[in-house]
């Protein structure tokens, strides 16, 4: 039975305890959190340069239909070491709309801009992550919310920015 | 929702579907609040402000009479304390309360709005936001105030220290003028104790005004505040006044603090991580037209960026000591911004 106080206390938190940490050579392969199946592909290597634009995709698969109570994708940063742990998003995609029924298996791309800072860092008192987190939550099926780090965001690229219509 | 290349555009990225957006506007470096946090200091400023309400109506209204050594006026004086907290935290808790509860959100139309775009660095909210300017520089860059300016530092002192002498010293004196002398020992102890604690910050605000009016303001002038790695930054500390210094120096410093829990406390932990001798200490003249010391120095591939949220900073800045002769000494920290990423903001 999903606990759907918890799942909204975790999101509306932004990230809260329960994450689970998936290591770079399990990136590909399929995961099974709960009753869904998941299995994450992200462009290139997972480094990226600052201001770069990175996509993805996410495949949640049940065994029989069921309906999304919510779908989201989350880039943020994530600290640790000594100090209190802070967490801060700097992007939300929805995966797929609330209420959208599902045959079984919800195939969703992401798209994210690496932040201009910081920078990953491993530092002396404190460590810098950032992570690409993934929500879904069916009526039906159950998951565990899942993140993943991206090894390194890299200085050296000054962004792009694009501006289509000014207001 | 994506920022513009200036301040003055926000770009939205509207999908099918959404008829209008509401967004509030939150200045760099501005923390998010809790709407609990925030409505918790109306009540708790209420007791302060209806307690001395109550006292100086009684007094002054209704003619009540004040007995022991304080009189009206010192009974009055206190009641005035009390109500200045207490008005203080009110208008924080609802200012505070208003911005949680989203005041100042404006509405769009979908159709006012599109996008692609990254946000700036100083939309970030764990980017430290712009280092304060006091003025013009003496080179063309930007002058910038220390971390804790003499000034500052000066006036906080003096008003905490007045604060907590004239709480503790009025209790312990009617303690120990009392004429039945009911008081047990450990209470005058323990606020005898804190009388000694209330006298070294006294002598520590003592210490901060004879900074601003002896020593006077130093500045840091720097070519400019943000820079990223590889980048060369033109510094000079300027000293107000016209005396001799005996040692002057400066390092470029980058630190890390955390804060955590232990137990009930907070703890707040600072080291610094590397450190980059700019100027080692040698003679020089204050004076407000010439720098005490001046320099350039590249900034490292390295380096990482600045970075500050509630409980882990990353932090760079360029600490500065004078040694002088017959005057208080000068230890400050001239914040500065590194990021990873500069050109184009």
């Amino acid at each position: 039975m999903f606990n759907m106080q918890r799942w909204r206390q975790i999101t509306q938190a932004g990230m809260g305890a329960g994450l689970e940490t998936v290591t770079p050579e399990s990136v590909t392969e399929s995961s099974r959190m709960g009753n869904l199946d998941f299995s994450l592909r992200f462009s290139g290597d997972r480094r990226y340069r600052h201001g770069e634009r990175f996509t993805g995709q996410v495949t949640a698969t049940a065994r029989e239909p069921w309906t999304v109570v919510f779908a989201e994708a989350i880039l943020f940063l994530r600290t640790e070491g000594m100090g209190n742990r802070n967490e801060a998003r700097a992007g939300t995609i929805e995966l797929a709309r609330p209420g959208r029924d599902i045959m079984r298996t919800l195939d969703a791309p992401f798209e994210f801009t690496a932040p201009l800072a910081p920078s990953t860092y491993y530092g002396t008192l404190i460590k810098l992550h950032w992570m690409v987190g993934i929500y879904v939550l069916g009526k039906g099926s159950n998951s565990q919310p899942e993140s993943i780090e991206l090894p390194e965001l890299i200085p050296g690229n000054e962004g792009k920015l694009v501006r289509v219509s000014p207001f | 929702l994506d920022y513009g290349p200036d301040d003055r555009n926000i770009l939205l990225d509207i999908r099918s579907g959404v008829n209008h957006a509401q967004f509030m506007i939150r200045r760099p470096g501005e923390p998010q609040l809790s709407k609990n946090a925030a409505c918790c200091l109306v009540p708790i400023s209420l007791p302060f402000i209806l307690m001395p309400l109550g006292v100086l109506y009684m007094i002054f209204v209704r003619g009540g009479k004040v007995e022991g050594d304080m009189g009206p006026i010192g009974l009055a004086i206190l009641m005035g304390l009390f109500l200045m907290v207490g008005l203080g935290i009110f208008y924080a808790g609802v200012k505070l309360g208003l911005r949680a509860r989203g005041y100042g959100a404006k509405a769009l139309s979908a159709s006012s709005a599109v996008t692609l775009g990254t946000v700036p660095l100083d939309a970030l909210e764990w980017f430290p936001k712009p280092t304060k300017k006091s003025g013009p520089s003496l080179g063309g860059g930007i002058r910038i105030n220390a971390e804790a300016t003499a000034t500052s530092t000066a006036i906080g002192l003096s008003v905490f220290a007045l604060l907590w002498n004239g709480f503790v010293g009025t209790i312990f004196y009617f303690m120990i003028t009392e004429e039945k002398d009911s008081t047990p020992i450990f209470a005058k102890a323990i606020f005898g104790v804190m009388l000694l604690a209330g006298l070294s910050i006294l002598y520590a605000a003592i210490h901060a005004v004879a900074r601003v009016f002896l020593t006077g303001e130093t500045y840091l002038d720097v070519s400019k505040e943000l820079l990223s790695p590889g980048e060369t930054l033109t510094w000079a500390v300027i000293q107000r006044g016209n005396y001799p210094i005996e040692a002057a120096s400066a390092n470029l410093v980058c630190r890390e603090t955390v804060r955590y829990t232990v137990g009930t406390d907070t703890v707040t932990k600072q080291e610094p991580v590397r450190t980059i001798e700019l100027s080692p200490p040698r003679p020089s003249r204050a004076d407000p037209v010439r720098p005490v010391i001046e320099g350039q120095i590249v900034i490292p591939e390295d380096a990482p960026s600045s970075f500050v949220m509630s409980h882990n900073r990353v932090e760079w800045g360029i600490e500065v000591e004078l040694v002088i002769p017959g005057r208080p000494d000068v230890k400050s920290f001239f914040p500065i911004r590194i990021a990873p990423v500069s050109r184009g903001y």
